[in-house]
């Protein structure tokens, strides 16, 4: 199960970036607006979870400027990315499925 | 993988933890502005960013550990966090470092020992196949082997591949510039082959297939090439005239070679002795290939019990007792490598205990440290890795010097007992004792010091917010650990305290002759003029000549108040026994050592005459023959019966085998063997009767000035032949030699006793004092309540007595039962020796005492109110 979170958050990473590169926070930001402020990703879980995804080459770092002109590392999924993402978004549906199912008979 | 990040990340430290200090300060920038802009002030928003930040350090931790660096980057900061915690607790430190460093110190060094005498391969090839051969029978456990004996085993043994005979045979070397006095042993021709070394220069003995090898021929050491013969190129051409004739020399044993021990030169000899009984030889042999020691004895006493069934009295031994080669060479000292290894395994758990209430006490006073880390986000994982580092960088510290501890302790033992230490042993420090060294010191560290760290760690929650080292209920260890260094201290003690006593009763003891004031003169005779060629001994005509005039000049010497010779000195390390018949007997029945001496030895060496008479001028070669017999002889031979008169005779006593003597007088008896040895029945014949075997004898000189006396005693040698050789010394020396090993074992011991009770005090004194510190509080309220300094004083010192208590209770239990095991190595007393016991509680109490006075005063001047205020 801890797996499961564990590539939950790699997930959601992922497919934040598929909405184009972003830096850390920007990312944390992203997953709690998007879970509508349910999910607050801390720091301690998102950059070691970032850093992993990038020594395996699904997103690339980037030192550059942000917005508000400061020095910030921007992180963009590579192509290995999407296609792990692709795998996972479908391994999640059908792991989805089946505890829907199971709690439904349940 | 992204390999670059990784290397970046461990090779680029600061830049790698600056780009990560970068992106998290932008993180928690960017969520500060983010609750700004939700509407909350700065303050506020600020820490509400902190709080989602998590905790720093384990986030950290986190995110290194997922670039994959922790491992080195963490023991470098280990590292460096355990040396500045160290910094701060300097007294800790040290204490550590030498606790470590004597325990370990002492433990490396009798593995050093202990290595080279019993681990080590002995320096001959395939030295496992090495055995030493002798006879068994009813009365001799293990004797050595007679010729014809050694003639059966060689030509019958299927089991051994190769035998070999020797004998230590001291020559004289005469026709270099000086006549010298050599270690020689003579061996038969295939000594070298049977232990595979051969000689580097020149060649060994031509051994002719089997026994009728060469005759006349020598191999030297390298040492005695060099040193002896001044490494002269044309050796070869040497003949040796030694006390068995002459010999070429053939060939140049390797440097270090030496087997027998101390041997420089092998003389090739044959033995065509027909007899069974002259035990002579010391035989070795090299079992066949895939042949076992067993094997080999059950051939050889199958060998022994055929003879012994076709040949009957004529042959004593019954079978064969085989050792390895390796037990033989180190029987004598294995006992004592083990008493050795225990005493200092014990003074290794007095320093371990040492070091666990150290570390106790300190893991104590790190706890409120350890909880804010905790607090901070630091895991359990983490602050157990830090302490672990810390105890392990104490523990190399310590190691480090306690190495060159041992180093200089094998030196001290090597320089105390080279007569205790078989010479083959090559006793160093090297890489190999090192590494045992540090695993024993880092060992020790993680043992003493993780389960406190354990301790300590398990519950920090609370520690931090009570302000650390309250008044819980600790120390409860505390206890326990001092009664475990009082009853190791005690066992040592004990240990050590009947070495030194049995030490005690064996100089106490009268050896039967004097030993003070009494100079040496070794005379060995030349062959060539003094043994007669035909029969091998002493020529009856030259050899008292020669001693008479020796004696005659030194009477006249101006400070010898006495002088006399004997041929075999006690304590010299020879002796030759008889068998003999009594009054017409036609059978042997009853045996005894042989010595020759003049009329005034007894005096002189102090021998107290107590029957009949001593030898007077009457008692010449022309005269009857007459013999004085010690009191051992009298009562074992004569129980009963006065032996004055009665009639002996020793048939295989050179030159007069048929001649009986008459007992003249009864002497006291004389530790011959050693001053711990038992004493045995011996006869003294007159040297003027029986010149045989005096071609070496040992002039005694009674004086008060030695120094003067030496050269004269040389000179009177010199001038009754300048081919003498003379060797001075004293019974003092020869005394010191003969307890040298007991003197060796009792040192040590004693030493390491020492050792384990300072550390026991010392321990006891840390823990006492730490407790006091830690109660200052209550025994602040104590003395606020009413108690006096007094009674405050009596608390610490009841404390410790009721810990100190059963641990001697322990200890004294403990040696009660172990001191057995050494009990063959003490002297005159019992292993359960009661002085021993009693003064050893007596010290232990007195020692824990005086380690608890200084704590207990110091509570005793606890100010309540300091004390009270002090949280």
């Amino acid at each position: 199960m801890l797996e499961r979170v564990q590539g939950s958050l790699d997930m959601m990473i992922l497919k934040t970036l598929m909405n184009g590169t972003m830096h850390g926070w920007g990312i944390a930001h992203h997953i709690r607006t998007r879970s509508k402020d349910a999910l607050h990703v801390r720091q301690g879980a998102l950059y070691p979870a970032v850093h992993r995804l990038e020594d395996a080459g699904l997103v690339r770092g980037e030192w550059g400027v942000s917005d508000n002109n400061r020095r910030a590392r921007f992180y963009t999924i590579s192509a290995a990315g999407k296609r792990h993402l692709t795998v996972e978004t479908a391994d999640w549906k059908s792991f989805v499925r089946v505890v829907g199912l199971v709690m439904e008979l349940a | 993988v992204n390999l670059r990040a990784r290397l970046r990340a461990l090779f680029d430290r600061k830049t790698a933890e600056a780009d990560l200090d970068d992106e998290l300060r932008f993180h928690l920038e960017m969520e500060t502005e983010h609750q700004m802009r939700m509407g909350l002030p700065e303050g506020e928003a600020k820490r509400r960013a902190r709080v989602e930040f998590g905790g720093v350090e384990r986030y950290r931790d986190e995110s290194r550990d997922a670039r994959g660096v922790g491992a080195v980057e963490d023991l470098t900061r280990d590292l460096r966090v355990a040396l500045r915690s160290l910094k701060r607790a300097p007294g800790f430190a040290l204490i550590s470092i030498f606790t470590v460093a004597l325990g370990v110190g002492t433990t490396t060094a009798v593995f050093s020992l202990i290595d080279g005498i019993l681990l080590r391969p002995l320096p001959y090839p395939n030295a496992d196949a090495h055995v030493r051969i002798y006879e068994r029978s009813a009365k001799y456990p293990a004797s050595s082997v007679s010729g014809a004996n050694f003639l059966d085993i060689e030509r019958q043994s299927k089991t051994l591949e190769t035998v070999a005979f020797f004998s230590d045979w001291p020559q004289t070397i005469l026709g270099l510039a000086e006549p010298v006095r050599v270690d020689a042993a003579v061996v038969s021709a295939r000594f070298f082959d049977v232990l595979r070394v051969r000689p580097v220069t020149g060649r060994g003995f031509l051994s002719d297939g089997g026994r009728n090898g060469e005759t006349h021929a020598a191999v030297i050491s390298d040492r005695f090439w060099r040193q002896t013969l001044s490494a002269r190129s044309d050796w070869s051409t040497m003949l040796l005239h030694g006390d068995r004739g002459d010999s070429r020399i053939v060939g140049i044993m390797p440097p270090g070679f030496s087997y027998p021990t101390g041997v420089d030169v092998w003389v090739v000899g044959t033995d065509d002795n027909p007899s069974r009984t002259a035990h002579n030889w010391s035989v070795i042999g090299r079992l066949e290939p895939g042949a076992r020691i067993d094997d080999a004895r059950t051939e050889l006493d199958h060998l022994f019990g055929a003879l012994k069934a076709q040949l009957g009295k004529d042959i004593d031994a019954e079978g064969v007792t085989i050792r390895t080669l390796r037990e033989s060479l180190t029987r004598r000292v294995r006992t004592l490598m083990f008493v050795l290894l225990g005493a200092v395994v014990l003074v290794l758990l007095v320093a371990c205990t040492n070091l666990a209430s150290a570390n106790l006490a300190r893991g104590e006073g790190q706890q409120r440290e350890l909880a804010v880390r905790t607090a901070l986000g630091a895991s359990r994982g983490r602050l157990i890795r830090q302490l672990a580092t810390e105890k392990i960088v104490l523990c190399v510290a310590g190691g480090l010097f306690g190495i060159a501890l041992a180093w200089m302790l094998v030196r001290v033992a090597v320089a105390l007992g080279p007569e205790t230490l078989p010479a083959f042993a090559t006793v160093t420090v090297d890489m190999r004792v090192m590494a045992f060294g540090l695993v024993i010191a880092i060992a020790t560290g993680l043992v003493t010091g993780m389960a406190p760290a354990l301790r300590v760690t398990n519950d920090l929650r609370g520690v931090a917010a009570s302000g650390g080292g309250g008044a819980g209920k600790r120390g409860g260890l505390r206890g326990p650990l001092i009664a475990t260094e009082i009853a190791l201290a005690t066992v040592l003690l004990i240990g050590a305290g009947l070495f030194l006593r049995s030490f005690e009763t064996l100089l106490a003891e009268d050896p039967g002759y004097r030993i003070q004031r009494i100079e040496l003169a070794d005379v060995a005779l030349p062959s060539a003029g003094y043994t007669n060629p035909k029969v091998g001994y002493g020529d009856t005509l030259a050899v008292p000549r020669f001693f008479t005039q020796v004696l005659r000049r030194l009477r006249a010497t101006p400070g010898v108040d006495a002088v006399g010779i004997v041929n075999q000195i006690p304590l010299g390390g020879s002796g030759v026994g008889t068998g003999f018949m009594i009054d017409g007997g036609t059978e042997i029945k009853a045996d005894a050592d042989y010595r020759v001496v003049d009329s005034a030895y007894f005096g002189t060496i102090g021998i107290p005459l107590l029957k009949g008479r001593i030898f007077t001028s009457a008692d010449n070669a022309g005269a009857a023959h007459v013999v004085i017999i010690n009191r051992e002889a009298a009562d074992k031979y004569w129980q009963g019966v006065d032996p004055l008169g009665h009639r002996i005779r020793p048939p295989g006593m050179d030159s007069h085998r048929d001649v009986w003597l008459a007992i003249v007088g009864v002497v006291g008896n004389v530790r011959h063997y050693g001053l711990d040895q038992p004493v045995s029945p011996e006869m003294y014949v007159h040297y003027l009767q029986r010149p045989e075997r005096m071609t070496s004898a040992s002039v005694v000189v009674r004086t008060s000035r030695p120094t003067a006396v030496a050269p004269a005693m040389r000179a009177a040698a010199k001038e009754a032949d300048r081919n003498a050789l003379v060797e001075i010394h004293s019974m003092q020396s020869l005394a010191d030699h003969s307890v040298a090993g007991r003197r060796f074992s009792m040192t040590v011991l004693s030493a390491f006793s020492a050792l384990a009770l300072f550390l026991a005090a010392v321990g006891i004194y840390g823990v006492l004092a730490y407790g006091v510190v830690q109660r200052q509080r209550e025994i602040g309220v104590r003395m606020a309540l009413g108690a006096t300094r007094g009674g405050v004083r009596g608390l610490i010192l009841g404390d410790a007595m009721r810990a100190v208590v059963p641990g001697l209770a322990v200890g004294l239990a403990a040696a009660f039962f172990t001191t057995r095991f050494v009990a063959a190595m003490l002297y005159g007393i019992a292993p359960i020796d009661p002085p021993t016991f009693i003064v050893t509680a007596a010290v232990i109490l007195v020692v824990a005492l005086g380690a608890s006075l200084w704590p207990a005063s110091r509570a005793a001047r606890v100010d309540p109110m300091i004390a009270m205020r002090a949280e």
